[in-house]
This record gives structure tokens, C-alpha cells and sequence, in this order.
């Protein structure tokens, strides 16, 4: 995993719950490390590691930590120099997540080591999709639906995402129902 | 639309595109893929050709077919070059169509890869990123800078910090890299401070063990 996602839940540990409980969270998940890189490549269990220590010494549980990672993370994207990726990725959050998987190719392309999920949508109508996200990795879908309604946030645009197909319950990948409603603008 | 290429000018269109059937064996391809993977015949498992990188799909007719909206990262075996393009469905035939083009951002493996400037079409802006890449080669000694890699379109450079205050414009030193002839559209540089260890140097694609998407 590139340093950068463990940079982002440094990023909203912090700015939730302060300096000293994240240091605490670190030096408990990963002492070895004194901080994190962006473009460095971290061992998976490291950012497991973080989830889990978060959890523990905030007392919440890992799915509502790692919701709240998935928000926060389209903002801390756009903030560290993946905004004008995120600008072109299309004009409402449709668009975006039919573009997605896309998005994660280019990035691929430039980061070889980036082995990112995949992510497809069926069912589209003007209020709703399914959204398929299939990844190497497990225990990261909790993420989901927190990114998707980050980046609906993107286009003012408030998501309701509901986890329909599990993973962990012996389904072939996650799928999640999408509903959206486009905000009046002004 | 009323017009559509014959079979030899969209040969000349797309020289590295495939047909694949509804078995995954591969059908037809572009001039330019024997070059590419050599001993490649019409007849062959895609599979024992290629792997699909991106998406994370198995190499089946029905998930082709779902992924038509997904760029798609196709891996040679041979030799770890990456063709990027996308897979079009032709329902009735029950066949596949691949088009795309190698990504290579460095002029020097072309030659490995068997190929030349005159394997790309001319629509294909691959050569152009590999002479601006290339004038980008001939320039960086000149300004203590050093070349780390090329990730896709961008090109990678560090310099050490400034020992001494930033002598201003018109000088050589880092942050004054300048290219001529001046391009008509040079690409907007961006640039960041690390202190940790030198990035991933000459770390390609290739050199890393086979990952099968699941």
C-alpha cells in the first residue's frame, strides 16, 4: 500500500481526536516508522495495523473507522495534488463512478506497484446504480460507502450508499446500492 | 454514419489491435503485434499471450463484455510491455475487438520491443511524448539534475536542495530547467520536496513477478 492512504488516515485520527491519540495509534501499529511518505510503499499490514489500533484505543468499531477514512479521503485527495485528476473525472457522481475504474488505470500507469481496486456500475437509472468493487485486498469495503458519498460531495450531490452483496458473506466481489439526488444549485 | 474503413486501412489505423473469439483464442491482429510478440499466430489462447492487468477482470468473453466502459491494461508475457487501449463487444459475431497501443515513454526501448516510429500511427501521440522525453534526456545534465524514471507522461527528475540562497532566473541550477526549441505546448512542471530515500530508481514494470488479478 502507497504511503498515501496511510497519510490520510494520519489525516482524519488527527484532525478527530488530536495529535496524541494518532501518536499513540502509530507507535502502537507501526513503531518502527516515524512517519509516513506519500509515494512509498508500506507492508499491507501496516494499514490494517492503523485501522485496528484506531479502534482499539478510540473504543469505535473498525467499520465506522474505516467509513470515516473512506469520506475523508476524496478531500484529502483532491487537497494533495490529485485535484486536477479529480476534476475531469466527470460532471455529476454518476459520471465519476462510471469513470472510476479509469481513473485508478492512469494512476496504475504511473504507479507500478499500485495494484488498485476495480469498480463497475449496472442498474443505472436517474436515481441509482449498483456499484461493484472488487479489490485484492479484504476488509477494505467498509470504505466504500464513506468514499462514495466523499466524492458525491464533489458535485454537492448527497449519496445514500447501502452495501448489497458481501464479500465476507460468500458473494463473488462487494456491490453497493447508490442514490443519489443532485442538489439545487444556489 | 455512413462510412467505415475496409480491412487494410483499419489494419493501417490500428496496428496493434486484436480479434479475439467468444473462446478467448485470438483471431486476427494489427502488423505491428507480431513485432511486439514475436511467433504470435492467429489461433492461439489470448491467455497464453497476454494477461489482463486492468481491470481486475479473468479473461472471459462475459466479463469483457461487462467492463466495455473500463480502460483496459493489457500485459505481453513475452517481454512485460503494457498495451493500453479499450475491448468493443461485437454481439452478433460473438467477438472481441482490442484497440490500442503499447505504452513506452522511453525512445531507447523501442528497439528492445522490436519496434520503430513506424510501427505508431500517426494518431497516436506516443512519438511525440518519446521525442519530448527525449530532448528532456539531452538537457537535464546540464543543470545537476538527475533522471529518476518516467511514469506515463511524466518525467521525473530531483536535484539536491540549494546550498546556497536561489540565484534567480537566467542562472543554471536546479529549478531552471528550460528546454529548447521552446515546444509550441510544454507541459506544465510540478515539482515537490522528499528527504527520505531516492524513489523506486530504475524500478520497471517488468522486473516485477507475475500478479494475477483475481
Amino acid at each position: 500500500m502507497y504511503g498515501m492512504v496511510n497519510l490520510a488516515i494520519e489525516g482524519l485520527l488527527t484532525e478527530r481526536h488530536g495529535h496524541s491519540v494518532w501518536q499513540s495509534i502509530k507507535d502502537k501499529a507501526a513503531p518502527g516508522i516515524d512517519r509516513f511518505l506519500t509515494m512509498e510503499q508500506y507492508p499491507e499490514d501496516v494499514t490494517q495495523g492503523l485501522v485496528v489500533a484506531a479502534a482499539e484505543i478510540t473504543g469505535r468499531p473498525t467499520d465506522e473507522i474505516l467509513n470515516e477514512i473512506g469520506e475523508y479521503f476524496t478531500g484529502y485527495a483532491q487537497r494533495s495534488g490529485h485535484g486536477e485528476l479529480l476534476d475531469i473525472i466527470g460532471s455529476n457522481l454518476p459520471e465519476a463512478l462510471d469513470n472510476l475504474d479509469n481513473m485508478h488505470t492512469r494512476v496504475a500507469l504511473a504507479f507500478p506497484d499500485l495494484r488498485p481496486p476495480s469498480f463497475w456500475c449496472t442498474d443505472v437509472d436517474e436515481h441509482s446504480l449498483i456499484l461493484h468493487y472488487l479489490s485484492e485486498r479484504s476488509g477494505l469495503a467498509p470504505m466504500i460507502p464513506g468514499a462514495v458519498r466523499g466524492l458525491g460531495r464533489l458535485f454537492d450531490t448527497e449519496a445514500t450508499v447501502r452495501q448489497v452483496a458481501s464479500r465476507e458473506d460468500g458473494a463473488d466481489h462487494d456491490q453497493f446500492l447508490v442514490t443519489f439526488d443532485a442538489k439545487s444549485q444556489g | 454514419l455512413i462510412y467505415s474503413p475496409g480491412t487494410e486501412q483499419f489494419a493501417l489505423l490500428h496496428p496493434f489491435h486484436l480479434v479475439i473469439d467468444e473462446q478467448m483464442v485470438l483471431r486476427q491482429m494489427g502488423p505491428a503485434i507480431p513485432q511486439l510478440v514475436p511467433g504470435l499466430r492467429a489461433g492461439e489462447p489470448f491467455a497464453n499471450r497476454f494477461q489482463v492487468q486492468r481491470p481486475r477482470i479473468q479473461p472471459t468473453y462475459d466479463a469483457v463484455r461487462a467492463m466495455q466502459r473500463a480502460a483496459f491494461l493489457l500485459e505481453c508475457l513475452a517481454n512485460g510491455v503494457i498495451l493500453k487501449g479499450q475491448m468493443l463487444v461485437d454481439e452478433p459475431r460473438r467477438m472481441i475487438l482490442f484497440v490500442g497501443s503499447p505504452v513506452i515513454d522511453d525512445r531507447t526501448k523501442l528497439k528492445e520491443y522490436g519496434l520503430t516510429l513506424s510501427d505508431f500511427p500517426m494518431h497516436d501521440s506516443t512519438a511525440d511524448l518519446m521525442e519530448l522525453f527525449s530532448h528532456f534526456d539531452s538537457l537535464i545534465g546540464k543543470y545537476g539534475v538527475e533522471k529518476i524514471r518516467t511514469i506515463g507522461d511524466n518525467y521525473m527528475v530531483v536535484a539536491p536542495p540549494a546550498s546556497r540562497p536561489c540565484p534567480g532566473p537566467g542562472a543554471h541550477g536546479p529549478g531552471d530547467v528550460r528546454v529548447y526549441p521552446k515546444p509550441a505546448a510544454l507541459p506544465k512542471p510540478t515539482s515537490g520536496l522528499q528527504d527520505g530515500p531516492q524513489l523506486g530508481s530504475g524500478h520497471r514494470r517488468r522486473d516485477r513477478p507475475q500478479e494475477i488479478p483475481v
